[in-house]
């Protein structure tokens, strides 16, 4: 069942290739043509009307980017895997900007690109099975395309055991601690020091405050935050 | 810029054209002679007029007196018994031995005795026949009316300036006349002699006016730096049309803080038109309502790069005291749209990491090619695959890790560059496990943010260099999860000396001596302060430093 039709615009002849091999191996994806230059991949988008473009940023006659921006901006239904030197990161961000589905760095990785067709058969029939948007859908779509690296966020880096040390460092009472006391106390480092006690306040189990205290110098002092004075 | 220039040329040609001297034939002349000449001719004048009237009056007097003295000696001559009686007698003779010793005596040019009639009796030139007829016709009144006079008359010897007398009998008749004479050529001569110290005094005054007046001239030339007046003029109008043509603004203020001069430029920034007059004589205050540059003491050095705020507006302020002879006169400030300096130092950065990004890519490529290459050469085929997919995957790692951690596409790209801006340097740049970013806040612009971050990173990176470890390492966290937005910079490089933690901060201070760097610092500390964050310094252990930023997500005006 090939029913994702991928246009795939790159101008080096081999890799274009090679492209159209790698996604030849997955059977819902259908490779229709490949574009050489932005002139020929603007035409072909237009007849073929493809679901996803393989797209280059360095061409001939301009550059992928551009194309990607009149893509988002002619509200055309076209997603775009973009791909890029990795020294030019500078676009790799632009290319977030503008709502790429993914963006993949050359040499590529057929791994990384397996992972990102992949996620993109996932979007597809999640949003042809779905109509009907709502907002769940949304964020859903949202996080199927660029968000859902890495574990979750707000406990990243925080285990449960230095926690527990943390805060019973503050058990004793009132006394205040800096980062240099606290990882002092616990032998840890201070940049570790600080993303827990950071993450004590988030949570409102500290609280923090900034003292011109010792040498004229600011320090930011860490207390424990009393149940009255709470927020 | 252009128009400023010609309107003020085609303002200032009539003053320059037009001959502005009222001399017509002096204009040529230079100002210096042209002050001397005036000098000259109006006390040449003034001397000339003063000597003719007093000649004139000496002269007047010297007439007189002689005419008094002629009458004088011509009524005591009149009065001698001796006289009357040879007069009587028609006594020629007599008269003339009567006569010739007071002749000798006296400085008269001549005496003559006559008759009732006006005939001559006597008459102390020889010459004079007697019983000719006395020449003048103002015997008239003496011989009529008894009376003495004084005439100028031309007689027998030519024009005389003389004395009569009525001789009278013991009846009280006129029977003669006495004419006491002094030719006028004599009384020329006696007064050209008073003439003359008159005119020496004169000559000696008009010479050393001369002097006065070449001196005077001179020291005014001196005055005005050796320039005509059409020269100052023109460069007064020059230097208006250079200060309005300045693109930065600049105010100029003296010792009481009252506005002297401010430019086109500083008008437009400050937000006063044209329309509202002129601005010279108000006072700074008014100008510049807490014009952050005069805080403190007019004795303190000079301001140079602090960025303030003017009028609502940011600006890049210096100032700089004006001293004329070691004497404090005021003060110029100057200062240029915060704006425009960004703009000319992002495109600096840009383009200085887009060179950076060129050779970080050559180096890298030429390794790169020559290990695959070598791989190749061993046919080590799985070998080669890995270390290129390897390569490409750390990249697509960290750009996926970034982008999915920190919701800012700016700051994204500015931490990929940075991060292989490290790699390059061959330290590491490492993300702390806790960063998360939803957005930057917006008390300050993104670039403002960036400019925070990038140099405290950029700071962190020489100090790892210039430490040298074995393993250089640079760590941010940078969080917002909670109520103030936390970016801090750790690094295990030299760390900042005790003396220069005070001052780290401040404009051109740098810890490894380089004037350049001396500003990034700075930047933040204003990029902060005016965010009303806080900025702390922590030595890290077991070397390095920590500079670490608070700043509240939401500013105090948002509450």
């Amino acid at each position: 069942m090939h029913d994702i039709d991928v246009l795939i615009v790159e101008d080096e002849e081999r890799l274009a290739a090679l492209h159209v091999e790698f996604v030849r191996k997955f059977n819902r994806f259908r490779a229709v043509n490949v574009a050489a230059n932005l002139a020929d991949a603007r035409k072909l988008i237009q007849v073929l009307k493809p679901h996803l473009l393989l797209l280059d940023n360095f061409l001939p006659d301009g550059r992928g980017i551009d194309l990607l921006e009149d893509i988002v901006s002619g509200n055309i239904s076209t997603r775009v895997i973009f791909i890029t030197a990795a020294s030019d990161m500078e676009t790799c961000g632009q290319a977030i900007r503008f709502g790429a589905f993914d963006y993949i760095l050359k040499p590529v990785s057929y791994d990384r690109l397996q992972m990102s067709l992949e996620r993109f058969v996932c979007f597809f029939d999640s949003q042809k099975s779905n109509e009907r948007v709502n907002q769940h859908h949304v964020d859903a779509l949202f996080n199927l395309q660029s968000k859902d690296f890495g574990p979750a966020r707000h406990t990243k880096g925080i285990e449960a055991l230095t926690l527990q040390r943390i805060k019973d460092v503050f058990l004793s009472g009132d006394e205040a601690h800096t980062t240099e006391s606290v990882a002092h106390l616990l032998g840890i480092s201070k940049t570790t020091a600080r993303r827990y006690l950071e993450y004590c306040v988030e949570n409102h189990y500290l609280q923090a405050e900034i003292s011109y205290g010792r040498i004229g110098r600011p320090e930011r002092l860490y207390r424990k935050m009393h149940a009255d004075g709470g927020e | 810029m252009q128009s400023g220039f010609s309107s003020a040329t085609s303002a200032s040609s009539p003053l320059i054209d037009q001959p502005t001297t009222p001399f017509g034939l002096m204009g040529n002349l230079s100002f210096k002679s042209r002050i001397f000449v005036l000098l000259l001719l109006v006390s040449c004048t003034l001397s000339l007029v003063l000597g003719l009237y007093i000649f004139n009056r000496m002269e007047r007097t010297l007439y007189d007196q002689i005419g008094l003295r002629a009458r004088v000696q011509a009524q005591e001559i009149a009065v001698m018994p001796e006289v009357e009686a040879a007069v009587a007698a028609h006594d020629s003779d007599k008269l003339y031995t009567l006569i010739a010793p007071i002749k000798a005596a006296t400085d008269a040019s001549y005496i003559v005795i006559g008759d009732h009639n006006g005939m001559h009796l006597m008459h102390t030139d020889p010459h004079v026949p007697v019983g000719s007829p006395m020449r003048g016709g103002d015997n008239y009144g003496v011989l009529q009316n008894g009376r003495s006079i004084v005439t100028l008359e031309r007689g027998t010897l030519g024009m005389s300036w003389r004395g009569k007398a009525p001789i009278r009998d013991p009846q009280g008749r006129v029977i003669g006349v006495v004419s006491v004479g002094y030719f006028q050529s004599v009384i020329e001569r006696w007064s050209l002699g008073q003439f003359m110290p008159l005119l020496a005094v004169l000559i000696v005054s008009l010479y050393s006016l001369f002097i006065c007046a070449w001196l005077f001239a001179r020291s005014i030339k001196r005055q005005m730096f050796g320039l005509e007046p059409q020269e100052i003029a023109r460069l007064l109008r020059q230097q208006e049309a250079v200060f309005d043509s300045i693109y930065e603004g600049v105010v100029s203020i003296d010792t009481a803080r009252r506005v002297i001069a401010i430019n086109r430029a500083a008008r437009e920034m400050l937000g006063f038109s044209p329309a509202m007059g002129e601005l010279t004589g108000l006072n700074l205050n008014d100008l510049i309502p807490g014009c952050p540059l005069f805080t403190a003491s007019g004795n303190d050095p000079d301001i140079k790069d602090q960025i303030c705020l003017f009028n609502k507006l940011n600006v890049i302020a210096s100032r700089v005291a004006i001293r004329i002879g070691g004497r404090l006169h005021g003060w110029v400030i100057s200062f240029r749209r915060q704006d425009d300096i960004n703009t000319l130092s992002l495109q600096l950065s840009q383009v200085r990491r887009y060179a950076d990004n060129l050779r970080v890519i050559r180096h890298e490529h030429l390794n790169w090619m020559s290990t695959i290459s070598g791989l190749l050469h061993a046919k080590a085929y799985d070998e080669a695959t890995r270390l290129i997919q390897s390569q490409s995957e750390i990249q697509q790692q960290v750009l996926d890790y970034i982008s999915s951690t920190f919701g800012n596409y700016h700051l994204c790209g500015l931490l990929i560059g940075k991060f292989y801006r490290a790699r390059e340097l061959d330290l590491e740049l490492e993300f702390d496990s806790g960063c998360e970013l939803n957005e930057l806040p917006s008390c300050l612009t993104d670039v403002e943010w960036l400019s925070i971050v990038g140099n405290l990173l950029d700071n962190a990176f020489d100090a790892v260099l210039a430490a040298h470890p074995e393993h250089g390492k640079v760590v941010l966290f940078l969080s917002d999860a909670g109520e103030e937005l936390i970016i801090e910079v750790a690094d295990n490089g030299t760390g900042v000396a005790p003396a220069l933690r005070d001052r780290l901060f401040e404009r051109g201070v740098s810890s490894r001596g380089n004037p350049e760097r001396g500003i990034g610092l700075y930047l933040v500390k204003s990029y902060v302060e005016r965010a009303a964050g806080t900025i702390t310094v922590e030595d890290n252990l077991p070397q390095g430093t920590i500079i670490s930023v608070f700043v509240p997500k939401r500013s105090h005006d948002d509450a």
